[in-house]
C-alpha cells in the first residue's frame, strides 16, 4: 500500500521527465498542457503532504486542484478535438462550471470532500472523451488510432476519470478506514494515467510514418 | 488530487453502508469494462476499415489498369486500321498509278498516253478521296472547324442518310462552347455510343439532346433498341470484354465527368446521360484523346 502510494506520488514526474527529454521536438500544445498538469499535480501533492504534517488546513488546495484539473483537461480536449462547435461548447461548459465552483468556494458552501464537483468534472470530461472516439470513427482518415498521441491522452483521461469516478462520488460517505480500502483504485488509476500521458508525450515527438490517405468511399 | 484525500477531511463523519461499498466496486468494475470494450471495439473497427480501404484501393488500381490496357489496345487497333487502310487501299492505288506512268509511256502512241494519264489521274483522285476519308475518320474537319454541335449534326445526318436508322440531335444551350479538348473527347464518346447502338441495339431511332447548367453540360442519347443499364455497363467495364465501353469510361474519367446508362421508366427506350463539367483542366498526359 505504501509503495503504491509512493509510486503514485512520484509517477506524476514521469510525463514531465519525458517532456523535458524531448522538449525540442515537442510542438503540440496539448502536450505542453499535459506537462504543466503533471508538474502542477506533483507540486500540489507535495505541498499538501507538507501541510498535513503540520496539521494545516489543505481544503482550499484540494478544491483549487479540482478546479485547475478540470480547466486543464478541458484545455487538452479543446486542443485535441476537431469540431469547432464542440470546442466552443467545452469552453462554455468549463467556464460555467468553474464560475459556479469558484462561487461555492468563496461563499464557503463546500464542506468536506468535494464529491459533487469532482463527479461533474468526471462526467463532462468522460463525455467529451467518448465524443473524441466518435469523431475518430466518423473521420475519413484511416490512420490507426493508437498511432496518434491524442489517443493515449484520451485513454489516460478516460481510464483515470472512469476508474476513480465511483470512489470520488461516494468518498464523502466513506469512513477513513473505508477510504483506505478503496484508495488503491485511485492510485492505480493515477499511475495508469501518468504512464499513458508519458507514452503520449513520447509519441507526439515521433514523425508520422506515412500520410493518412482519404477514404475512397 | 488523488494522493492526500484519504489523509485529509478527517472531520468527515463515517456513514458506512454495504450498499455504498457495492456501488463503488460494481460501478467501478462496470465502467472499466465499458471503457475497455469501447476501446477494443474502436480498434477492431478501425482495423476492419483499414483492410476495407486497402481492398478498395487495390480494386481502384485494378480498374485503372484495365482502363489503361483498354486505351493502349484501342490505340493499337486504331493504328492497325490506319496501317491496313493505307497498305490495302492507298498502296495498290498508287502502285497502279505507277504502272500507268512507267517508262514505256513515252514509247506509246499519243492516244494511249492520254488514256494512261487520264486513268492515272482518276486513280490519284480516288487516292486523295481515300486519304481524306482516313484523315476525317481520325479528326472530323467539322469538329475542328465548326465545333461539336456541327460535328454531331454532320454525323447524325450521315447515319440518317444511310437509311437504316433515324438519328437526330438538338443542342438547347450551346452558345458557350466547351474547350477544344473537351469537344473532341465528348465527340469520341458520342461516336462510340452511336457505333455501339448501330452495331448491337437494333434501334429504329437515336436522339441526342444537349442541356447545360451553370457548372455542367449534359448530353443525353435516347434510342429504342436493346441497350444497357448502368449495372450492365459496370459489369462489362470490369470484364475483359467491352473495349469500346472501357474507352468511354476512360474518356469520361479524363473529362472528370460522369456517364449513366438506364432504361426509361416507361420501359420503351434506353437513355445514356453524359455529364461534363464546364471548367476543365486537361490532364498532363491524357491516354487517348
Amino acid at each position: 500500500m505504501q509503495y503504491l502510494e509512493k509510486i503514485s506520488y512520484f509517477i506524476d514526474l514521469l510525463p514531465v521527465l519525458v517532456f523535458l527529454l524531448f522538449i525540442k521536438k515537442i510542438k503540440e500544445k496539448s502536450i505542453w498542457v499535459i506537462a504543466i498538469y503533471s508538474l502542477y499535480s506533483f507540486l500540489n501533492n507535495y505541498t499538501i503532504l507538507q501541510k498535513v504534517k503540520v496539521n494545516a488546513n489543505v481544503d482550499l488546495l484540494l478544491y483549487f486542484f479540482t478546479l485547475f484539473e478540470f480547466l486543464l483537461f478541458a484545455t487538452i480536449l479543446i486542443f485535441i478535438l476537431d469540431n469547432r462547435v464542440i470546442k466552443k461548447l467545452i469552453l462554455f461548459i468549463a467556464l460555467m462550471a468553474c464560475s459556479i465552483y469558484i462561487y461555492c468556494i468563496v461563499a464557503k458552501k463546500l464542506v468536506g470532500f468535494d464529491s459533487i464537483p469532482i463527479s461533474v468534472e468526471c462526467t463532462i470530461i468522460i463525455l467529451f472523451c467518448l465524443y473524441y472516439f466518435y469523431e475518430q470513427l466518423t473521420s475519413p482518415e484511416v490512420e490507426f488510432i493508437y498511432t496518434s498521441y491524442k489517443f493515449w491522452i484520451i485513454l489516460g483521461l478516460l481510464l483515470y476519470l472512469a476508474g476513480s469516478f465511483f470512489v470520488f462520488v461516494f468518498a464523502a460517505d466513506l469512513s477513513i478506514s473505508e477510504r483506505d480500502n478503496y484508495w488503491p483504485i485511485i492510485y492505480v488509476c493515477g499511475i495508469v494515467r501518468n504512464i499513458l500521458f508519458a507514452i503520449a508525450v513520447y509519441l507526439s515527438t515521433r514523425p508520422q510514418d506515412e500520410e493518412p490517405y482519404q477514404s475512397l468511399i | 488530487m488523488y494522493l492526500p484525500y484519504h489523509l485529509v477531511f478527517l472531520q468527515q463523519p463515517a456513514s458506512n453502508s454495504s450498499g455504498t461499498n457495492w456501488a463503488i466496486i460494481v460501478g467501478t468494475g462496470l465502467v472499466m469494462i465499458l471503457v475497455v470494450a469501447i476501446i477494443g471495439f474502436l480498434i477492431l473497427y478501425q482495423r476492419k476499415m483499414h483492410r476495407y480501404n486497402i481492398k478498395l484501393r487495390v480494386l481502384e488500381e485494378e480498374k485503372k489498369q484495365i482502363l489503361l490496357n483498354a486505351s493502349i489496345k484501342f490505340q493499337e487497333e486504331e493504328r492497325q486500321r490506319i496501317a491496313a487502310d493505307l497498305h490495302d487501299d492507298a498502296g495498290p492505288l498508287l502502285a497502279t498509278v505507277r504502272l500507268y506512268l512507267n517508262e514505256n509511256l513515252i514509247h506509246q502512241d499519243p492516244a494511249s498516253q492520254l488514256q494512261s494519264i487520264y486513268n492515272a489521274k482518276q486513280i490519284i483522285d480516288d487516292t486523295i478521296r481515300l486519304i481524306r476519308n482516313i484523315s476525317h475518320s481520325l479528326m472530323p474537319p467539322t469538329l475542328k472547324n465548326f465545333g461539336l454541335e456541327s460535328a454531331v449534326n454532320d454525323l447524325f445526318q450521315k447515319i440518317t442518310g444511310s437509311g437504316s436508322i433515324y438519328a437526330s440531335a438538338r443542342f438547347h444551350d450551346y452558345k458557350r462552347r466547351l474547350k477544344v479538348e473537351q469537344e473532341s473527347l465528348v465527340f469520341r464518346i458520342i461516336q462510340e455510343l452511336v457505333n455501339n447502338i448501330l452495331k448491337h441495339s437494333n434501334a429504329g431511332f437515336i436522339h441526342l439532346t444537349q442541356n447545360a447548367t451553370a457548372t455542367h453540360m449534359f448530353f443525353r442519347l435516347n434510342h429504342d433498341g436493346q441497350g444497357l443499364t448502368h449495372s450492365e455497363f459496370e459489369r462489362l467495364n470490369h470484364s475483359a470484354l467491352g473495349l469500346g465501353l472501357k474507352n468511354i469510361a476512360s474518356r469520361t474519367e479524363i473529362l472528370k465527368g460522369r456517364i449513366y446508362f438506364e432504361l426509361d421508366s416507361s420501359g420503351t427506350y434506353y437513355k445514356i446521360t453524359l455529364e461534363v463539367p464546364k471548367d476543365f483542366v486537361m490532364p498532363a498526359n491524357p491516354l487517348m484523346v
